[in-house]
């Protein structure tokens, strides 16, 4: 089958678990016999189509505007007139965020499936669907005057000032404060053939949208990831509790490992949290903001960890850091959130703790520090649920061929 | 941006994940300049980015406001004083944008974390002049925006 994907904010190396996603997505689909080939806006902008085809092991096609140019009508005549010349059997549209109904509507003499990668389509805001310290229940789709105003509140700093990112651009660019836009968008999502998404949350903001939604889980390549036991250390080592990922973001949950450890500190010693962090203010004798660092820099901080913890307060669409720990051969404790959740299995390869509950997961992480044996047959079991579950190679083979039967169709 | 032996150049941090590699690009492209780190006062600094630093020199304040004008000037004046060859910011912002056309640096530039140096030319009144007519541009669409939310229903 000839597979055309179009991604409207792709760049590699990835700005995102999105961009990682896609990549091997297409890796798998290219490896599974399939041709592909992926098409990308780009202008002056790190946000939008920075790669170098040369160095993706697919063909590609970056599709060249200015950013006065970057306008959705002229984004999806650029993109549908380089996908029809290379003539394809379905269409694939990834990441992007308000150009995306313009982009289906011109894409839509084909089979087409859409990604959705987070919160896009529900939370005009910022696509988190996360407002005022909590999970918020708004969808623009079923509440799109309240979603409205929510958004133009989120922007208003970046529109005042006259500064901002891709996702006010393209809110801004796109019209997508008219009334208009929200039959647009409905219109537009009822020509896709099909949506994939992460988690059941999103699959129920699209339900009445979209006919079929495809939950398919995000991964990572196992084999990459040295699984060595986790270190056998005597009661009186500093065990590593690690906290990778973007940990900057307030959402990631700093502040609750932070608190469970400031807890665990009053009762012993014999653990330093390390956050991929790079305030270095925060440092303390437990705490240790260790930088910013590069997917394959961060493998040796996993084999140096003996727990990790993904403490997100937000409905986390997946969870790629949980994945990777896991891959890692780590026990993992994770809140109760989003994709999250279903990563990890609960009393088998880590803990899954209430978001937020500080207490809660120190009491996760003291069962963990008290009992070396544990912590190995968690991690052990971890690998083998990463191996069997998360490598990107099963996810291809698992879900996406009864995905493209239907395109077929 | 060319390289002069015996140039200063002064690296401003800001919170960001790309400071080291910041000083270590800097370092590639002015093998011969002497780098000095400007960070925060009290600021951790870590033993890569020592080692990428001829010095390391810390700011009065941990972290300044435009309310502490008085603190803003001493930031200004010592930087004036120091006469930093090239002066480096790390954002793009109009507050760092404004303090790199003031440092008295006849070249400035910034350092965003994509790893590229941009030239910054203006000086600061042009600076200040494109900021506000940004501002007078945003607070007109933004006026526009909030009546239209206001005022148009959306059928569902």
């Amino acid at each position: 089958m000839r597979i055309a994907f179009v991604d409207l904010v792709f760049s590699w190396p990835p700005n995102g678990g999105a961009d990682v996603d896609l990549y091997h997505t297409i890796s798998g689909l290219q490896s599974a016999g399939h041709e592909v080939h992926l098409f990308v806006p780009s202008a002056d902008t790190w946000e939008r189509g920075a790669f170098d085809p040369a160095a993706l092991p697919f063909p590609s096609t970056r599709i060249p505007f200015t950013r006065l140019g970057l306008r959705p009508g002229a984004v999806a005549r650029g993109l549908r007139d380089a996908v029809d010349a290379w003539r394809p059997d379905a269409v694939f549209i990834g990441d992007g965020f308000f150009f995306k109904p313009a982009l289906i509507e011109a894409l839509s003499h084909y089979p087409c499936v859409g990604r959705f990668y987070a919160y896009e389509i529900a939370c005009m805001r910022d696509l988190l669907l996360y407002k005022d310290g909590a999970p918020c229940p708004c969808n623009y789709l079923v509440t799109p005057k309240t979603c409205r105003a929510c958004a133009l509140e989120g922007m208003k700093d970046g529109i005042l000032r006259w500064r901002f990112l891709t996702w006010t651009h393209e809110f801004l660019a796109a019209g997508a404060f008219m009334p208009s836009y929200h039959a647009r968008l409905s219109r537009a999502l009822g020509k896709l053939r099909a949506a994939i998404v992460y988690n059941p949350l999103q699959a129920e903001q699209l339900r009445g949208h979209c006919d079929r939604v495809h939950i398919v889980p995000g991964g990572v390549n196992v084999s990459g990831y040295d699984c060595t036991p986790v270190p056998a250390k005597d009661a009186a080592a500093p065990k590593i509790i690690l906290m990778a990922g973007r940990v900057e973001d307030p959402m990631k949950g700093l502040a609750v490992i932070r608190a469970a450890g400031e807890r665990l500190w009053q009762e012993r010693q014999d653990f330093q949290i390390w956050a991929t962090h790079t305030d270095r203010t925060l440092n303390s004798r437990w705490f240790r903001s260790v930088g910013w660092h590069t997917p394959a820099a961060l493998k040796a901080f996993y084999r140096d960890a003996d727990i990790c913890v993904v403490p997100s307060i937000w409905e986390e669409p997946f969870g790629l850091v949980a994945v990777e720990a896991m891959a890692s051969g780590r026990p993992v404790c994770v809140s109760r959130v989003g994709g999250l959740q279903s990563i990890v299995a609960h009393g088998e390869t880590g803990f899954v703790f209430d978001p937020g509950d500080s207490a809660g997961l120190s009491g996760c992480l003291r069962q963990l520090l008290d009992d070396a044996p544990l912590r190995a047959a968690m991690g052990g079991a971890a690998r083998r649920r990463a191996e069997s579950e998360y490598d990107w190679d099963r996810i291809v083979a698992t879900h996406y061929p009864g995905i493209l039967e239907d395109l077929r169709r | 941006m060319n390289d002069r032996a015996g140039d200063t150049i002064g690296v401003f941090y800001s919170l960001g994940p790309h400071f080291a590699a910041t000083l270590g690009r800097l370092r590639e492209l002015h093998p011969d300049a002497r780098i000095v780190a400007i960070v925060p006062h009290g600021f951790p600094i870590a033993g890569e980015e020592n080692s990428l630093a001829d010095e390391v020199v810390e700011t009065e304040l941990a972290h300044y406001s435009s309310r502490d004008v008085a603190a803003c000037l001493r930031l200004i004046s010592r930087l004036r004083g120091a006469r930093y060859d090239l002066f480096v910011v790390m954002f793009a912002s109009a507050r760092l944008g404004l303090l790199a056309s003031l440092s008295g640096s006849r070249r400035r530039a910034c350092a965003p974390p994509q790893g590229t140096l941009i030239p910054l030319e203006s000086g600061p009144l042009r600076t200040l002049a494109s900021e506000a007519l940004r501002r007078v541009t945003g607070a007109l669409v933004f006026a526009g925006l909030h009546a239209m939310t206001r005022l148009t229903r959306i059928r569902t």
